[in-house]
Order: C-alpha cells, then structure tokens, then sequence
C-alpha cells in the first residue's frame, strides 16, 4: 500500500513526541462507552504507540485517518447502528452509505458511475479511492486527494477548539439536543468540525458546525415522523469547502441548473403553501401537520434546539429556507451527484438503480430510496421531487 | 448470571514508556523478512505464516469475509458479503468450490458448515428467509425458521450464526443476544447480555449518564459450548460458560496483549483465547485464565503481515487459525504452537 509508506516515511521529526506524550497523558485515563461522546473517545481507538515501523503521522496505526474511522463505522446498517459503510446499501442513514461510491450501475442507454455517488473519501483499507474526475471541491480549492471523515468530522470532537483554546470541555453529544451538565458544554452536531477545525490538506473552516437535531432513539435512521430537524447553517457548512456554490452560485460547468440555497433562501409564503399541500404529482389535497417528506428537508431557520423536534411530520412555515442537503446526501447516496433522489429521472419511477440494471442488485433498488417503493407510494406517474416545493411545472 | 471483571495480566507498562517511545523513534523502517511475533515471559508462541488462501490463479481477494472451519472434511468456509459468494478450501488453502456469485443463494450475513456436511446460511432478510439449509453443492435444501421465542426477544434479527455440537447459536449483535437452537428450529435458550453490559459500563463511568451504545464484534463458540464474544467500545473480551457465568478480560493500550478496537474471536479445545485487533492489527493470543500469552502479527504490505483482521476461524487438528483482513487482502493462514 503506497500510502501507508508514504505514511511512516514522511513522519515529520518533531510531531510525534508531541502525540506520543499527549497520549501518555491520556492512556491511563477512564473510557467512556458511548465512544466519542460528543468529544474525544478513548485515545486507544484510534491511535496506538507501540507499532514504530509502521504508525505514521499522528501514530495513527491505519492507511489514512478515514480507515481508523471504518474500523467502527463499516458494517451492516440499522436505526441505531453507526454504521456509514455497509456491505450491502443498508446503512439508511441521513448522511448516507458510502457504500454507493463503490456501485457502478448502466443500462441501455446510460450509466451512473459510482464514483459520481457522493464524497469520494479515501479510505485505502477498505477500498476506497479519490474521486477520477474532480480533483478540487467544485466551488472551492479542497483536495480531492485528502478527503476523508475528518475533513468534515473533527476526530477528537472538539467545538471552539476545545479547553486548549479556553472553551468549556465537551461533556456530551450535540446531535440530540440534550442539555450539557453545568459548566460543560455538549459537542458540535455530529462532530462537524468549526472555525477551529483546519482539515489536513485544506484551510480551516470559517462557518460555524450547523445546528440540528437528532432523534435520540432512532440515532442513526430516517423517516418522516423521525429525521434530523435542521435548524439553520448547513449550507454555509458545505461552504467551507464549496463557498462559491452558496446562495445563488450553484452553477455547474455545461449545466444550466442554479439554485439559492441558505440562510437567505428563504421558501416564501407560496413555496410553504405547496410543500404543505403537495401528496403526490397533481395531488395537493396534503395539510401542513404532516407535510414532511424525508427526500425534501429543509431547515426551519433557528439556532434554538428545543424549537427542534426529530419527530415532527410539520411542514414548513414563513422562516423556512432551503439548504444544500434538500437536494443532496452529507455523504453519499445512490444517485448522481449524491441526489435524494435521481435528478436525471423525469419520472422517478425510471430512477436508476432499477431492477435489470448491470451491476444493480435487489438489495440496491430497494434501499436507493431508504426502504421507501416509489411506484406503490407515489404512483408511476410521481415526477421528480422538486415539485414538493415548485408543484407541478418546475421554475 | 453473574458478571465479574478479570483484570488482565497485570504487567507495570507504565514504568516501560520511556523506552517504547525511544524504540519508536529510533526503530529504523526496514522490514524484515520474519513474522512479528512477542510473547510474555514463561510462555512459548511460535507462530508462523503459511500462506494467503488461493485458487489457481493467485491469493483469493475479500474483505472482512466470513469464516467457518468445518472439522470433519477439514474444509474452511468464506462469505464474501458484498458479493454474496461462497467459497470452499481445502487442507491446502485452495479453494475446491465455490457459489452464489450469480444471485443462486439468498442474501447472507453469515455461513455456517454444519456437523452433517449440510451448508448453513443466515439469510440477510432473517424474517423472510431465516436460515437456509444447502447441500455440499450449494443446492437449497431447506428452511428452518425460528419459533417460540420468548417475549423479551421478539426483536431478535440475528447477524452471526455458529454451529457446534448439533446446536445453532444465533446473536444479535445491537440487540446484545443470543439464542440457541436445536438442529430443527426448536428455540433451547437464550441470554440477554444487554443488563450485564450496563453494569459494566456503569463500573467504568460512574458519574456520567450515557446513550448505552454497545455492539458485539467477535463471536464464536468453544467445544464445551462456552460463547466468546469481543465488544470493541468496552476494550473487553467475554466468555460466556454453559452454566451462564459471564467473565471479562482485556484493557484499552497500544502495547502486546492491550485492546485497540478488538474483532474476531475464537478459542482452541484446552480453551486458549485468540482475539484479533483491527487497530493493532495482530492476533493476540490467552491462556483459559485469561493470562496473555504472545500475540504475532504487524501491519504490513507483505502476505505474512496483517491488515485490520477481523473474522477468525480455528483447525484445531493442525493448529492453523484463519484470519479474515481488510484491503481486499484475504484470510491469511498461520500454524500456531503453543506451550507454557
Ligand atoms: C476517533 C478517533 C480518534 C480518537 C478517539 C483520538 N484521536 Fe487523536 N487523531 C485522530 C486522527 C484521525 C488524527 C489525524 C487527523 C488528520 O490527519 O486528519 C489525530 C491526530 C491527533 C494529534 C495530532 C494533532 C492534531 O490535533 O491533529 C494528537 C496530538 C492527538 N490526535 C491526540 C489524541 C489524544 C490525546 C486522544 C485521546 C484523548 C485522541 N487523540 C483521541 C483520531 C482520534
Ligand atoms: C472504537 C470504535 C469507533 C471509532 C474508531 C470511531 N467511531 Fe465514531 N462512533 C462509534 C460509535 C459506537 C458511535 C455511536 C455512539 C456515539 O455516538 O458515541 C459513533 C458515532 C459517531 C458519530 C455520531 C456522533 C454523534 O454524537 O452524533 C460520528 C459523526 C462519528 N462517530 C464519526 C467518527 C469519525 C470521523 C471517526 C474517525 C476519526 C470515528 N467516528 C471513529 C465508534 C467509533
Ligand atoms: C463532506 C463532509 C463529510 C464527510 C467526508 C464525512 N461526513 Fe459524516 N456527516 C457529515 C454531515 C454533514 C453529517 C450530517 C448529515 C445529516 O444529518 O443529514 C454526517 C453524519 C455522519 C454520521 C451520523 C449518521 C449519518 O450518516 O447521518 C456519522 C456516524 C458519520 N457522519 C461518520 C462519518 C465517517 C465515519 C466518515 C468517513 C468514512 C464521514 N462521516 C465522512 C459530513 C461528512
Ligand atoms: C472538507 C471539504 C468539503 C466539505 C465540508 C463538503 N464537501 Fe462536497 N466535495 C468536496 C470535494 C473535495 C469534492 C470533490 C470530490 C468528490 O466528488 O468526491 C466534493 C464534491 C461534492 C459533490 C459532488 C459529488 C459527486 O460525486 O459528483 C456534491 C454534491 C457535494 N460535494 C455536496 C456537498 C454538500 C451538500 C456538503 C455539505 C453537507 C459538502 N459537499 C461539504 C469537499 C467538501
Ligand atoms: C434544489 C436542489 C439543490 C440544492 C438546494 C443544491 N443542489 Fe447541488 N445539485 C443539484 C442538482 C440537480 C445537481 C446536478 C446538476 C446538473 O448536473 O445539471 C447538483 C450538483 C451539485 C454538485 C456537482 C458539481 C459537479 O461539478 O459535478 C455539487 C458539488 C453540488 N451540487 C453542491 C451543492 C452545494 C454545496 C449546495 C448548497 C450550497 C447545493 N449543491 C444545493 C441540486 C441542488
Ligand atoms: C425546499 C423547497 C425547494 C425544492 C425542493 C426545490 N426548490 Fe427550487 N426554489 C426554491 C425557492 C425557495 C426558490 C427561490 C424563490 C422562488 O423562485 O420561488 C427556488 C428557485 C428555483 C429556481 C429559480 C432559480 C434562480 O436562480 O432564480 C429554479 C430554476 C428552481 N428553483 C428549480 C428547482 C429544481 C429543478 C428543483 C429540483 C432539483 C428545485 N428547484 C427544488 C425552493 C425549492
């Protein structure tokens, strides 16, 4: 494995003094088994001293930092499994399975390359690559070469960077909007790292880690009556690395589609109107208490956790905007450009992965759209899901 | 069912870090030819690789596969799960036959060969498909499902099977249980690990109140039907006797015989412990005391190296174990002596 050379031959002089006497520091201190806990799990997880030759950077025993990751995060999907990399499609969850990076599927006269599925993180012991094509994060200048979970995670789950930079220690996840013990703070939602984070290979961060909220039962699954509740702030997250596609730059190279997306894309009263009526393709007789529809979140425009609730099927009102994940997967999904839904489909009846496709198995078409059969739910004729918000006739 | 903590082998690393770290930095980066192996004191672990298992064209590719030794025919078993295949290989690890790479077999999570030279399956749809029964062609034979099983495990969705001594032992790995089967589907027992494992963390984390969010890793089954089972989250490894005695061992670290993220687990007749560690990458080996003996392994390129193993199977005849990596790589083969 190059890597994993070039790993233990580049270690930099003076770094791993640095780490291998904050580990000590930290080897005989307690554990906690909820792992991560909203902070730093237990040292020993990730990193190990003891393996010279081979331990590189950071005496992180692994190919790269996403590879530490997987050790835990690979595996079979399930509502409260932590799993983003499954064998098979089954890890519904709402960043989604990375596993589609890794699923090239075509028919008669297209295809949906893999590689198109979502972020290419490079993750060498488990076989995943950077992406062919793009080699900058569209909008932006991060590498493709260094993309990974800790990119966008901050491994030691550090908000305002930590106690080293006078912040209150992390006592707890953010992703469920429980309230911190007194004089200790809960983490960033979902470990995303902040200002204070500054990804290997890219400049750090300037917008803050988004604020949402999780059902604290069902953890890492989605549906309508239990999903992330995405307050305000994401887009400006992906901004990090993607500034020049906020607001109205989403603009892509031989593509006519733009898009608001932010704080200040805000739905305005007509948009409302149809989310919270649209059912179906021509059928608007919804009403606003159970108008949620998984495939098209938004965010309701607070900062206020408490105002959050995982479980509502509640429609959006005035404050609402749209934000990059409306569209598109954290991480990953089954589609191009890491779509909730298939954007090349007019009908998403005639969404691919679809049965009878190379390299597409059961499994594939029945969890690209979390579990959820389309045709029978939706009807052949439902078109594409940008009609939750414009109705029938797309803008 | 009683739950007692075993503190490892209590050997002071503590006074030892200085030098760890000096050979850390002083430890040039040249790869010898042997395999890394370090055992502890009073104890001999001579392990040594034997070779990556193969068909006629080279070393098989797979990751994370699944592993059963079937003693009888001398034959392991992998379940490629992200190809849904089987494979079969001989005493010499080459593969003999292999199937379900062409959609013949049901989704499985795991493959267990059974003491009647049947093929078993865990399907991945357990409500719909439960365990499927194949013959030594991999022809679907039968069925057998689960039944009457006791309300506090009506949401039992198992993802590791084992078969030994004409029983099957089913385990949910989140839901944290087991249950046992007669060969014919009838429900014989179960455990709920779920109480246990709360304590322990409690024991841990006292003043801290937490998301319990624990998960089984490694799991196997001895030939007195003692259940091992590894959960990385904890640092700990548990053997679980017939009688229902639960015991613990290991602890978090980076050095011979501590737990990184441990995985597979398997135990030999006279009851030595095999735990593998994806983080580490070794396979350390323990005495049915739970005194550690050596481990082997080291985080490599070459074939006899390891790469985050995972799944362990055991020939007891021949003493090889069968260690299932990560990287595409395979199952590595090793022949293990041991003495104390
Ligand atoms: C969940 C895995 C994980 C845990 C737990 C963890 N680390 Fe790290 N650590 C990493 C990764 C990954 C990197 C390298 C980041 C990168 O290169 O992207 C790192 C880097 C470091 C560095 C290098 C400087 C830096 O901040 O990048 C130090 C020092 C460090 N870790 C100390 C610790 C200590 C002390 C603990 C225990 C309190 C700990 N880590 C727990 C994953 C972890
Ligand atoms: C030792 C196993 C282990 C390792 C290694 C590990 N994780 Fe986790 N992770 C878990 C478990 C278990 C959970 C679920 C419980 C929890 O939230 O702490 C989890 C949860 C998470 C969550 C959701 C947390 C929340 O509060 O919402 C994120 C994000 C995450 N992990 C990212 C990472 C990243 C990034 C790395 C690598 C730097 C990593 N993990 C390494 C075990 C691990
Ligand atoms: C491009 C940025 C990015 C990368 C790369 C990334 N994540 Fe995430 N991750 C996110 C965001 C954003 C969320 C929240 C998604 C949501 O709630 O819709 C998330 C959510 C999660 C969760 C909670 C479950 C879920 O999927 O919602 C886990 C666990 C997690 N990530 C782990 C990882 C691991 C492990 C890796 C590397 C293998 C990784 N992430 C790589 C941005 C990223
Ligand atoms: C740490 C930097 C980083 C962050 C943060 C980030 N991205 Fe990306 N993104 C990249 C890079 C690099 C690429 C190009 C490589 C690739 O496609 O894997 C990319 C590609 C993409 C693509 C194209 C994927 C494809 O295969 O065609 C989409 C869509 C995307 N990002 C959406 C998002 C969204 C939505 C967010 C916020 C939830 C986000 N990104 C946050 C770095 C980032
Ligand atoms: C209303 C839906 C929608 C929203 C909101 C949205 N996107 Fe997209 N995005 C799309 C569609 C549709 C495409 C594919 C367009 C095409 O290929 O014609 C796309 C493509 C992309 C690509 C692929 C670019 C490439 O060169 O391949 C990236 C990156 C991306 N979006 C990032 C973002 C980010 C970051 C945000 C938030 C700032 C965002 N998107 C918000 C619908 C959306
Ligand atoms: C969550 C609701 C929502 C979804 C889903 C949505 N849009 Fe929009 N869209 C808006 C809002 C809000 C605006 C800005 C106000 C307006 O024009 O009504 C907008 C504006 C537009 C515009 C005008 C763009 C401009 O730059 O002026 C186009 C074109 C458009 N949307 C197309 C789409 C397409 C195509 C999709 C599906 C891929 C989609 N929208 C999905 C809410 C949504």
């Amino acid at each position: 494995m190059i890597s994993d050379r070039l790993l233990s031959r580049t270690r930099p002089a003076g770094r791993p003094l640095f780490v291998a006497a904050a580990l000590v520091l930290c080897v005989f201190s307690g554990h906690s088994y909820a792992f991560h806990d909203g902070g730093a799990g237990s040292c020993n997880a990730c990193h190990s001293m003891h393996s010279a030759r081979s331990a590189g950077e950071s005496l992180l025993l692994s190919s790269d930092p996403s590879s530490i990751c997987l050790n835990c995060h690979a595996g079979p999907g399930g509502p409260n499994s932590p799993s983003v990399f499954s064998p098979d499609g089954s890890a519904l969850t709402p960043g989604g399975d990375f596993y589609w990076l890794i699923r090239s599927f075509s028919w008669l006269n297209g295809s949906s390359p893999g590689d198109n599925h979502g972020h290419n993180i490079v993750a060498i012991d488990h076989n995943l690559l950077p992406d062919p094509q793009l080699t900058l994060a569209p909008g932006g200048t991060y590498p493709s070469a260094r993309l990974g979970c800790t990119s966008c995670h901050d491994p030691h789950g550090q908000s305002a960077g930590g106690t080293r930079w006078g912040a209150p220690p992390v006592s707890g996840s953010g992703s469920y909007g429980t309230e911190p013990p007194g004089g200790a703070i809960c983490g960033n939602f979902r470990l995303l790292g902040d200002p204070r984070h500054r990804p290997a290979g890219g400049a750090a961060f300037v917008a803050d880690a988004p604020v949402a909220r999780q059902s604290s039962v069902s953890r890492f699954a989605e549906s309508d009556g239990s999903h992330v509740a995405y307050g305000a702030g994401m887009s400006e997250w992906c901004g990090n690395c993607h500034g020049a596609m906020l607001d109205g730059g989403h603009r892509i190279e031989g593509s006519t589609f733009t898009h608001p997306s932010g704080r200040g894309a805000l739905l305005g009263q007509g948009v409302v109107d149809t989310y919270n009526s649209y059912l179906r393709t021509g059928d608007f007789s919804g009403s606003a208490a159970t108008a949620y529809l998984q495939f098209v979140p938004f965010e309701r425009g607070t900062t206020t956790l408490q105002l959050l609730d995982p479980n509502s099927r509640q429609g959006p009102d005035a404050n609402a905007n749209v934000m990059c994940l409306t569209c598109h997967r954290a991480h990953a999904s089954a589609f191009p450009d890491a779509g909730r839904w298939d954007f090349t489909a007019g009908l998403l009846a005639d969404s691919h992965p679809a049965v009878g496709d190379v390299g597409a198995t059961v499994n594939d078409v029945y969890f690209s759209y979390y579990g959820r059969n389309l045709a029978t739910e939706f009807g052949a004729g439902q078109g594409r899901f940008c009609e939750k918000c414009h109705g029938a006739a797309t803008p | 069912m009683g739950a007692m903590k075993i503190p490892g082998p209590v050997k002071p690393l503590s006074s030892l870090f200085p030098v760890f770290l000096c050979a850390i930095l002083l430890t040039p980066s040249a790869a010898s030819a042997e395999l890394q192996q370090s055992q502890r004191g009073g104890a001999s672990l001579q392990a040594s690789f034997q070779y990556l298992l193969s068909d006629f064209s080279g070393p098989v590719a797979s990751q994370w596969a699944r592993l059963d030794f079937d003693p009888r025919q001398q034959e392991l078993y992998t379940l490629d799960q992200s190809l849904n295949e089987i494979r079969i290989y001989n005493q010499q690890g080459m593969e003999v036959f292999a199937f379900g790479g062409d959609g013949s077999i049901v989704a499985a999570k795991d493959v267990a060969a059974g003491d009647d030279g049947a093929i078993y399956l865990l399907a991945r749809n357990f409500q719909r498909d439960a365990i499927q029964v194949l013959n030594f062609r991999g022809e679907p034979q039968a069925v057998i499902t689960l039944e009457n099983l006791p309300e506090k495990y009506q949401k039992f969705d198992p993802d590791r099977m084992k078969c030994q001594g004409g029983l099957f032992y089913l385990l949910d790995s989140r839901e944290l249980q087991i249950v046992v089967l007669q060969s014919d589907g009838a429900f014989r027992q179960a455990y709920d690990l779920t109480a246990d494992f709360e304590r322990m963390a409690r024991e841990q984390d006292p003043e801290k109140k937490k998301t319990l969010s624990l998960e089984i890793s490694g799991f196997s089954i001895g030939t007195d039907g003692s259940i091992y089972f590894t959960v990385p989250t904890l640092f700990s490894a548990f053997r679980l006797k017939p009688d229902g005695a639960l015991a613990a061992f290991g602890s978090p670290g980076s050095g011979p015989g501590k737990f990184g993220v441990v995985s597979g687990i398997v135990a030999d007749p006279q009851g030595n412990i095999y735990v593998a560690d994806r983080l580490r990458s070794v396979v350390m080996v323990f005495a049915s005391d739970f005194v550690f003996l050596g481990e082997f392994g080291y985080r490599g390129d070459r074939p006899e190296d390891m790469i985050v193993p995972d799944d362990l199977a055991l020939d007891p005849e021949r003493h090889r174990i069968f260690v299932a990596q990560a990287a595409n790589k395979g199952v590595g083969v090793y022949t293990i002596s041991l003495g104390r």
